[in-house]
């Protein structure tokens, strides 16, 4: 287990109000030290929200920022403010910064840190019992949206559900992008999957 | 035989027959509702009128985002298209639009349109359904070619056909600044 907002990822400056939201609203780290991680609210008590989500640091050393970044941060998809999953990325969305954003720059570590929160916040809960246990990552929305649904198709237990974007990863360890996500999720990062389904298309 | 008190339980109490104008508004609402997308319209309403001068047609709407009108659910889907653009002679606000650019489209299934769409006078292309060589899939990589000249896009196009969805005049958005419209 990890906490969510390890310093190494930590930007100078704030990332945005989606981050302060997050800060604010969770409070987060192993259940070994809850203490450190909890908030005391008057005429309530100890109120404490532990989750547990995937490493942050192979996020971006075995390259699954971007296979996200590439697959699926494009303009018209989730390289979009408004979206749950917003990825920011050098051929997509920047963030936007102090001074003005360098659209040149490769991604930054800000970015990609803001990335890996829009990622794990889409469902806190079922991601930490995902990792706490190791078992159905493919249960995850994130999962389930990127291998779609096709109503057609001859195998339906292989299908997650609708995505506008379509199928974008297969059902199974043989497909590189599953493998760069569920991997990753199980603690198990596979930096040549994810490049490999990184360069897919 | 059958009273007429029979009759009288059958219909609604007085108190439910003021309410009927109500009733019938809120039927109203929701049927004219039910079948339109607020914010689709908003984008269509967006575009504007055509331009003075110019008929609708191959010719129009030159920088406007096409697959939003020309699809299945738009205002023009007696012409839907997979994918549309404008290309520009450069990135410059007052360029002109690139005619006779050749536009290299190939899906992830690995196909393409049957033959390569070439901007017309405006600068504008088109790709219908029935020119594509089987079904179109996204994502797709895109290149234009015009002679010696070739640039191919660095990311692909994940959904959405219409190069203007992202590719807008200088300026137009800030937090993409690098994405302006279509030129070689």
């Amino acid at each position: 287990m990890t906490r969510l907002f390890p310093n190494r990822l930590q930007g100078k400056r704030p990332i945005g109000a989606l981050a302060a939201t997050l800060l604010a609203s969770f409070w987060i780290g192993c259940a070994s030290s809850p203490s450190e991680d909890c908030e005391r609210i008057p005429n309530f008590g100890l109120r404490c929200t532990v989750i547990a989500v995937p490493d942050p640091g192979t996020f971006k050393s075995a390259g699954v920022t971007t296979f996200l970044e590439r697959r699926c941060g494009t303009l018209d998809c989730h390289g979009q403010k408004g979206r749950a999953l917003r990825v920011y990325g050098l051929n997509g969305l920047r963030a936007p910064r102090e001074g003005g954003v360098d659209t040149a720059a490769p991604t930054t570590d800000e970015e990609i840190a803001s990335n890996f929160r829009s990622l794990v916040s889409l469902e806190p809960e079922e991601l930490s019992r995902v990792v706490r246990t190791g078992q159905n990552a493919d249960r995850l929305l994130l999962i389930q949206k990127a291998i779609g649904y096709d109503p057609d198709s001859p195998i339906p237990e292989q299908e997650g559900v609708q995505h506008k974007g379509g199928r974008v990863i297969n059902r199974g360890f043989s497909d590189e992008g599953y493998r760069c996500l569920v991997s990753w999720i199980g603690n198990k990062p596979d930096p040549d999957a994810c490049t490999a389904a990184a360069n897919a298309y | 035989m059958i009273s007429k008190s029979f009759f009288s339980r059958l219909a609604p109490p007085p108190g439910l027959l003021r309410l009927a104008p109500l009733f019938g508004f809120l039927l109203l609402a929701g049927a004219s509702s039910s079948c339109t997308d607020p914010v689709f319209d908003a984008q269509v309403e967006a575009l504007g009128d055509e331009a003075p001068g110019i008929a609708e047609g191959p010719l129009h709407r030159g920088g406007q985002p096409c697959v939003l009108c020309h699809s299945k659910y738009g205002p023009a889907s007696d012409h839907v298209f997979v994918v549309g653009g404008t290309i520009y002679e450069s990135a410059d606000a007052k360029t002109l639009p690139a005619a006779g650019v050749e536009v290299l489209i190939v899906d992830s299934g690995g196909n393409s349109p049957a033959t390569n769409p070439v901007t017309n006078e405006k600068g504008n292309f088109f790709v219908r359904p029935g020119d594509w060589s089987g079904v179109p899939r996204f994502p797709m990589r895109v290149a234009i070619a015009r002679g010696s000249q070739s640039l191919a896009m660095a990311s692909h196009i994940g959904r959405d056909g219409s190069c203007a969805t992202c590719h807008r005049a200088p300026g137009k958005r800030a937090e993409v600044t690098n994405i302006v419209w279509v030129h070689l």
